[in-house]
């Protein structure tokens, strides 16, 4: 069962064959109920039932949840985007969570123009905080144009800490050109 | 329990489900509706939505080029973008170019030089992608340089809502 289900324990059922429906606010109702849905293995399922209130006329549907390798996790959808464009040497910082708040990667895009040049190449990656989460580009003293996207990524990867800034770093300057990251997730 | 229900049916009829519902049947009715994503900013679940705006254009000019512009009350909520810079392209120094929420960035695209060879992208933002920060906002393409020759194609998707 989802992580985020779980720490709402009044929404679990004792009983797997049990039913139960919770309108938890007039604003958002919330029917939970349980099924066996896990190939006839009799491990109970839990599901909510959400609303959307700007959906005319309201609906009800599945919530789309992910498995993280143990747990499932709802499918996020992404409220945060940021760009940057930087041709500088080191950590220029992309994405300032706010406080109290990690950032949460759902995809990136990295493009580098062909006139692009460096005294001796550079690596591009992005940074959690100092830490290396991903290598986006890797170019010579010249490079061909470069236009690379991160692809589905889903719930993509969340910040190890709390206020980490998510940092774009050159592993050295660029002479010529710059390197323009987009990022899109979340911040929780 | 008693929980009148509206259940959004995939032929856009609606059936009302009341009285004491059980989970057989609200898995049927559940299987025939529509996937939801969860909004962690607002802490509610969204329904997916699907593309249902398509716009293209190609841009040569300096500045603010509007290429979607809602209708009125609406924003646009963009969930995927491609380009194309043409190998042709020229300008006297440099441009970027960028896509704009009538003024806040929404996402870099590229940049070139004096000259290109070319430049394709395109992204497919998951879930229901970027929404607008306000109704009535165009969604525009900047270019920091006016090209001398060619110009960028762009092609984005979504919806209006």
């Amino acid at each position: 069962m989802g992580d985020d289900l779980i720490a709402q324990p009044r929404r679990q059922l004792a009983n797997p064959a049990q039913s139960s429906l919770f309108n938890e606010s007039t604003a958002n109702p919330v029917t939970v109920f349980e099924a066996d849905m896990n190939g006839g293995q009799n491990c109970p399922v839990q599901f909510v039932v959400p609303v959307d209130p700007s959906s005319s006329p309201t609906t009800v549907g599945c919530p789309c949840t992910v498995l993280n390798g143990s747990n499932g996790e709802r499918l996020r959808t992404p409220t945060t985007f940021k760009s940057v464009s930087t041709a500088a040497a080191g950590a220029t910082a992309l994405w300032t969570p706010t406080s109290g708040k990690k950032f949460r990667v759902m995809g990136w895009t990295v493009l580098i123009p062909s006139t692009t040049t460096t005294a001796a190449g550079s690596t591009i990656t992005l940074q959690d905080s100092a830490a290396t989460v991903f290598t986006v580009a890797v170019i010579g003293t010249t490079t061909a144009t470069i236009a690379y996207n991160s692809g589905a990524m889903y719930n993509g990867y969340l910040s190890v800490l709390k206020d980490n800034v998510l940092n774009i770093n050159c592993s050295a300057a660029l002479t010529a050109g710059n390197v323009l990251v987009n990022v899109w997730g979340t911040e929780e | 329990m008693t929980l009148p229900v509206i259940i959004d049916q995939p032929d856009l009829s609606t059936v009302a489900v009341s009285g004491t519902v059980d989970a057989v049947t609200v898995v049927d009715k559940v299987s025939q509706s529509n996937a939801f994503v969860f909004n962690n900013a607002t802490s509610t679940w969204e329904e997916q939505r699907t593309p249902t705006t398509l716009v293209f254009t190609s841009i040569a000019t300096s500045g603010y080029n509007t290429i979607w512009t809602p209708a009125a009350g609406k924003k646009f909520c963009l969930m995927g973008a491609e380009w194309h810079l043409r190998v042709t392209s020229t300008c006297a120094t440099s441009s970027e170019f960028i896509l704009d929420d009538n003024g806040t960035t929404v996402m870099e695209m590229c940049s070139m030089g004096t000259t290109t060879t070319g430049n394709s992208g395109s992204v497919t933002f998951p879930g229901n992608g970027y929404k607008s920060v306000a109704v009535n906002n165009p969604l525009r393409v900047r270019l920091t340089a006016a090209l001398t020759a060619g110009g960028i194609c762009v092609t984005v998707w979504g919806t209006e809502e």
